[in-house]
């Protein structure tokens, strides 16, 4: 079984989430399955605590959730709301001007020095 | 999970401040998401025993779940933000409500000269009897009830408790009814302490706080 990922990740679940959710609306278990999927293994979300970001993101208006029976269970499915999609497109550039210093950094790590 | 487990997350969520409507949902997905972890685990070749324990790994322990919960402070109800306010100030607030509403009322239907049936006038008697009486109590159960069920903190809801029975057993809200005889009637509002009130007000106390007591150290 994979560790999940460490403190430095902190924001990073909710700007997948709404990447993902930004494609069809998911449930919990399909959520962390497709982050698995997508970052091939890189991205292992502890399970259980997707749900109190589910629910805060939901509380916070970003997100609307729908119970649906399906097979038998009944199956909660989240979808992004025009709240949601507008942090997602803030998300996602405080994402790139992040790892664009941290490229740099990592690149070139005297470049700034005095 | 088992079933205690499931529980004393439900207890510990409660005590977070969560709404209870928010925390059985929460659960449910929960519980669906282990039952899925413990599909795949099956479907993979393990026994139920290893499809159990791996789902459980997977889906984390109650405190990393709890402590996911706590940081949010947005899944915070507002009776748990704000108890004073909700278990405090609100019951009171809405039983002068409701009093001041069945005054107004019946001063309107009283002051529009219409002379009023026997029959509305039996029911407005019987809302005053209602507001004079069973209001108090209601709401007071209600607060207590709800307290109880969220495993609110003892003192709001106690103090919210005092206050309604503080103005429900000294209030007393009276109609007499304008006649023929050229009496115009009266619209009493009276609040007093008494031997009768501080009987009642007793009765309400030991009849609303002693099951309330109860039902929370059963609930612990």
């Amino acid at each position: 079984m994979k560790k999940p990922n460490p403190p430095f990740m902190t924001g990073v679940p909710e700007l997948l989430v709404l990447r993902l959710l930004a494609e069809r609306e998911m449930y919990g278990y399909e959520i962390v399955r497709a982050i698995r999927l997508a970052s091939r293994d890189a991205i292992v979300l502890a399970e259980g605590v997707v749900y109190p970001l589910l629910h805060a993101m939901e509380a916070k208006g970003i997100l609307t959730a729908k119970e649906r029976k399906v097979e038998g269970r009944n199956r909660v499915y989240y979808r992004l709301s025009a709240k949601g999609q507008k942090r997602l497109d803030a998300l996602i550039g405080e994402w790139e001007r992040v790892q664009e210093g941290v490229h740099s950094v990592l690149e070139n790590p005297t470049h700034g020095s005095v | 999970m088992d079933r205690s487990d499931w529980r004393r997350l439900r207890v510990e969520l409660l005590r977070a401040g969560v709404a209870p409507r928010r925390v059985s949902r929460m659960l449910r997905e929960l519980a669906d998401h282990h039952a899925d972890l413990r599909d795949a685990a099956l479907r993979a070749g393990h026994s139920p025993w290893e499809a159990d324990l791996l789902a459980r790994c997977e889906l984390g322990d109650e405190e990393a779940i709890l402590a996911a919960v706590l940081e949010r402070q947005e899944l915070r109800s507002p009776a748990s933000r704000w108890p004073w306010v909700v278990y405090g100030l609100a019951p009171a607030a809405l039983l002068a409500g409701c009093v001041l509403a069945v005054l107004l009322l019946t001063g309107l239907a009283v002051g529009s000269g219409v002379e009023l049936p026997a029959m509305a006038r039996t029911w407005i008697g019987t809302l005053f009897g209602v507001a004079n009486y069973g209001l108090p109590v209601l709401i007071a159960m209600v607060v207590l009830l709800t307290a109880a069920l969220r495993h609110a903190p003892i003192a709001w809801p106690v103090f919210g408790t005092l206050l309604v029975i503080a103005i429900g057993s000294a209030l007393t809200i009276d109609i007499r009814w304008p006649n023929a005889a050229g009496d115009d009637g009266l619209l009493l509002m009276t609040y007093r302490y008494g031997p009768d009130e501080l009987g009642y007000a007793s009765a309400m106390l030991l009849g609303l706080l002693g099951p309330y007591l109860a039902l929370r150290g059963r609930m612990a």
